[in-house]
């Protein structure tokens, strides 16, 4: 469905050229439909501009990202638009994700308008009740919500215009471990509803494991490894990839500790 | 000790004193600008008494050189002062919003094009300008206003422009751009109302600028002559010697009048600040708990 | 035992202009001298708030109620002068987001030395040497040359360093830490946390975090927090090996390495408590008193607290 060849982003920080960053570097992979691939790498690796660069939210230096078949880094403005119904984001921070003047009711009217539904009131409901909220929330302002609560509602968002592929950058990162839970498994069932394809960013290693049928490892801008998500933790090829995952080991070594008699909980 | 309870005093009397007081001010100005012909017995430029006459039951605060009442010519300057004002500060922010605004949005050249045009228009002193404008063309009220506006908007434009970019990278309004809603709907419907505080409060910090300058320029003699404004007044009070002649009841009013309205555009705005940021506060409790 | 900190009875209500909010409700805590503990909890459950009102940073017209001694010093009645002499002397915090709470047009050398002089007395070259030290303590490379940085010039790991090293100028004897590894990428998260455990060898520490790794690396004991109460506290082992009340055990099974099995529902906001207990729409276990009447905390077995009415 995807298909990356040669990406390329450089920002500059202030006027000089020598403050600049190459974000992201000569990057070339593809998505197939359906599946979900996970993007991780510390921070500053450029996963998220990858993220952005795929959407055009940020616009590559070069290199081209061809998208059921059309190459949508060639297209104008107004082009890009058509397109980007088919394409949605999620992101990390929830506070920053709605805008905090609209109420929930009227940024997913906002939203279900630019498809064209004509019965906006019913699929409002719908969307919530897709993303396991009650009607209740229409009349919410963002500030109202939990950090759980508004993830939620941005999903119901993206799936409003009916996406076919979506981007997530840290979805989880800001939320508590339950909160955690909960969402993961509802993209999980999103995702085997809608037959959505999924780039799923994220610097935990455990959150990637669960998510992820292939992964890529990013480090400065480059990937440096991208294999089936069961090959890359059994059996790490770069060094930067073991030293991640060792580093992963360490941070769980307490936890491990004390696994040994209640790995089930009982129900 | 005393400073202590000064000081615990000025937290008593919390900001919404100030800004209700501000609004009654205005308000009320606004009505007496508005109904003027019937709080007044006399139409301003009436020769209507004797003139330099004391303040009497008949004139409430005496004629002037030419015996015209005035209380009335008091009460019916109201009008240009708040228009000046008002109508100045509408287009001088609503100016500056249109160009923050896409300036912030767009960025890159585009934002660099109109800044440099907003930094050359801030280094030109508005008032000389405008002063020679006024002698030059002579223009009405209506005019001023929208000179006043036009060569002020950069103020507002560049305090604008810098929340916009802010704002403009917020995962919202990255979110907005990905569901493809277009530029000009993502300005007005999503940046526009997450600025309307701060617009708000330059709008009323600019009505008090310009409604000063308008008084400054009346009392220089320029300006309208047709319509009658406190600066003109006070000149007018001057030149026909009542400073000399101690005629308190012509100097006085109109001068008070300016700082009294000015006092209550500045509480309004000072009233406004504080408003606008208690929805930050309250949340803390549980976002941080 | 005078050593240590005691909590007793702890209240916190908040004034939200008409509406009353309790954000901590009647926490029996005890920490010996050495120990540390981990307040574990999900946001909003109180556990900053608990951990600021040990350091008495709350604003002044929030109503506190209930004792809290350190090492025999009770802070709940001292002037707020005595009060600030104990803070960073004998207690510290590191408090949570390094990033915003550095100051950003100030040095960390300088923001350093003002902690340096204030609790050390020192002043001039003596404070320099003395924030030198301590940089090498939090193991910051080149301290000499480090000092004079900004803040936004350091990563969020060092930045991280350089709270600790803030709060240890005052060679305190008790650290709050408050979410010291939120937001840091693995690899600096482990780093971080080995340092907070070579400070702590002889100090005792209060360890706030919604991190369940990070507490089960560091500390002796866990005190699991719910919607403004402690809802069950043992040793690390026991609650992770054993744990007995519901939402310990569904946040244990939330974690992905343990299934990442949800628990279903939302918690009550603190402003809106119910009656009985707090966690029971959310309990596979609750039964009909549940609802009606609030569960105490109880000792289930030696040293391992719970509330709930399974086990009473």
């Amino acid at each position: 469905m995807i298909e990356i060849s040669g990406l390329n982003k450089r920002f500059s920080r202030g006027r000089s050229e020598s403050s600049s960053v190459q974000a992201v570097r000569d990057v070339s992979f593809s998505i197939k439909k359906g599946e979900c691939l996970g993007v991780i790498g510390e921070s500053g690796s450029g996963k998220t501009t990858l993220g952005k660069l795929l959407l055009r939210l940020t616009e590559p230096d070069s290199g081209s990202i061809l998208f059921e078949g059309i190459d949508i880094s060639a297209l104008n403005r107004r082009e890009m638009r058509k397109i980007r119904q088919r394409m949605q984001m999620v992101f990390q921070d929830p506070t920053a994700s709605l805008n905090p003047c609209m109420t929930i009711g009227s940024a997913l009217s906002e939203a279900l308008k630019q498809r064209g539904v004509q019965d906006i009131e019913s699929e409002r409901l719908r969307l919530l009740e897709k993303v396991g909220l009650g009607s209740e929330f229409l009349r919410r302002y963002p500030y109202e919500l939990s950090g759980g609560q508004t993830q939620r509602i941005v999903l119901a968002r993206a799936l409003a215009v009916r996406p076919v592929f979506i981007v997530a950058d840290e979805p989880t990162s800001a939320l508590d471990v339950s909160v955690q839970a909960q969402i993961l498994h509802l993209m999980k069932d999103l995702q085997k509803e809608y037959g959505l394809t999924y780039l799923f960013i994220s610097h935990d290693l455990e959150v990637i494991r669960y998510m992820s049928d292939r992964v890529a490892v990013m480090s400065e801008g480059r990937i440096i490894e991208l294999r089936q998500t069961e090959e890359v933790f059994s059996d790490p090829q770069h060094p930067f990839t073991q030293r991640l995952i060792s580093e992963n080991e360490i941070s769980e070594r307490a936890l491990r500790k004390f696994s040994g008699g209640t790995r089930d909980i009982p129900e | 000790m005393a400073w202590q309870i000064l000081a615990s005093g000025w937290d008593l009397m919390d900001r919404e004193i100030f800004f209700r007081a501000g609004l009654a001010i205005i308000g009320s100005a606004m009505l007496i600008a508005i109904f003027a012909p019937f709080l007044t017995a006399y139409a301003p430029d009436e020769f209507c008494g004797m003139p330099l006459s004391e303040p009497s039951s008949d004139h409430l605060l005496g004629t002037n050189d030419l015996g015209q009442d005035i209380f009335s010519r008091l009460i019916y300057g109201t009008r240009a002062t708040l228009i000046i004002g008002f109508l100045g500060a509408l287009i001088g922010v609503a100016t500056g919003t249109l160009i923050g605004t896409v300036a912030g949005y767009y960025g890159g050249r585009t934002d660099e094009v109109i800044s440099r045009f907003m930094d050359v228009m801030m280094t030109i002193p508005a008032f000389p300008l405008l002063l020679v404008l006024s002698v030059l063309l002579s223009p009405g009220i209506y005019v001023i206003s929208l000179l006043m506006g036009l060569l002020g908007g950069s103020h507002s434009g560049r305090v604008i422009r810098s929340q916009v970019l802010s704002i403009a990278e917020t995962n919202h309004i990255l979110g907005s751009r990905a569901l493809g809603l277009s530029d000009a709907y993502i300005m007005a419907r999503h940046i526009l109302p997450n600025i309307m505080p701060l617009i708000t409060v330059k709008y009323v910090f600019s009505a008090q600028a310009f409604m000063l300058m308008g008084v400054g320029l009346g009392f220089l003699g320029i300006g309208d002559v047709s319509v009658i404004d406190w600066g003109q007044m006070i000149n007018h009070a001057y030149s026909s010697g009542a400073f000399a002649l101690g005629m308190w009841w012509w100097i006085g009013p109109p001068g008070l009048a300016v700082t009294v309205l000015s006092i209550g555009l500045a509480m309004i705005g000072f009233g406004l600040e504080e408003r606008l940021n208690p929805r930050l506060s309250h949340r803390n409790v549980e976002a941080t708990a | 035992m005078s050593d240590g900190l005691r909590i007793r009875g702890l209240e916190v209500t908040f004034m939200n202009g008409q509406e009353k909010v309790r954000a901590v409700n009647s926490v029996d805590l005890c920490i010996h001298s050495g120990e540390k503990l981990g307040l574990i909890g999900e946001t909003g459950c109180g556990k900053t708030i608990l951990g600021m009102a040990i350091m008495r940073l709350l604003n002044p017209d929030t109503l506190i109620r209930g004792q809290i001694t350190c090492n025999g010093t009770s802070i709940t009645s001292i002037s707020e002068e005595e009060m600030r002499q104990m803070r960073g002397r004998e207690i510290a915090m590191i408090i949570q987001q390094s990033l915003t709470s550095l100051n950003p047009v100030i040095t960390v050398g300088r923001q350093i030395a003002e902690a340096v002089e204030l609790h050390q007395g020192l002043s001039g070259r003596e404070a320099r040497a003395e924030v030198i030290r301590l940089l090498s303590e939090v193991g910051i490379p080149d301290p000499e040359i480090r000092l004079d940085c900004y803040p936004h010039e350091f990563s969020g790991g060092m930045n991280e360093r350089v709270m600790i090293a803030m709060a240890l100028a005052g060679n305190p004897s008790f650290l709050i830490a408050d979410e010291p590894t939120t937001g840091l990428d693995t690899t600096v998260k482990n780093r971080i946390i080995s340092l907070l455990k070579d400070i702590s060898h002889e100090r005792s520490m209060l360890f706030i975090t919604h991190d369940l790794a990070a507490a089960a690396e560091i500390c002796d004991r866990i005190a699991v927090m719910y919607c403004g109460e402690i809802v069950e506290c043992a040793t690390t082992e026991d609650i992770f090996r054993a744990p007995l009340h519901p939402y310990t055990q569904g946040l244990l099974a939330s974690m992905p390495q343990r299934g990442l099995r949800p628990i279903r529902g939302t918690g009550p906001s603190l402003a809106a408590v119910p009656p009985g207990c707090r966690f029971c729409n959310r309990c596979r276990e609750s039964r009909d008193c549940c609802t009606t009447e609030h569960p105490e905390l109880r000792e289930k077995r030696k040293g391992h607290y719970v509330r709930c009415f399974l086990y009473d």
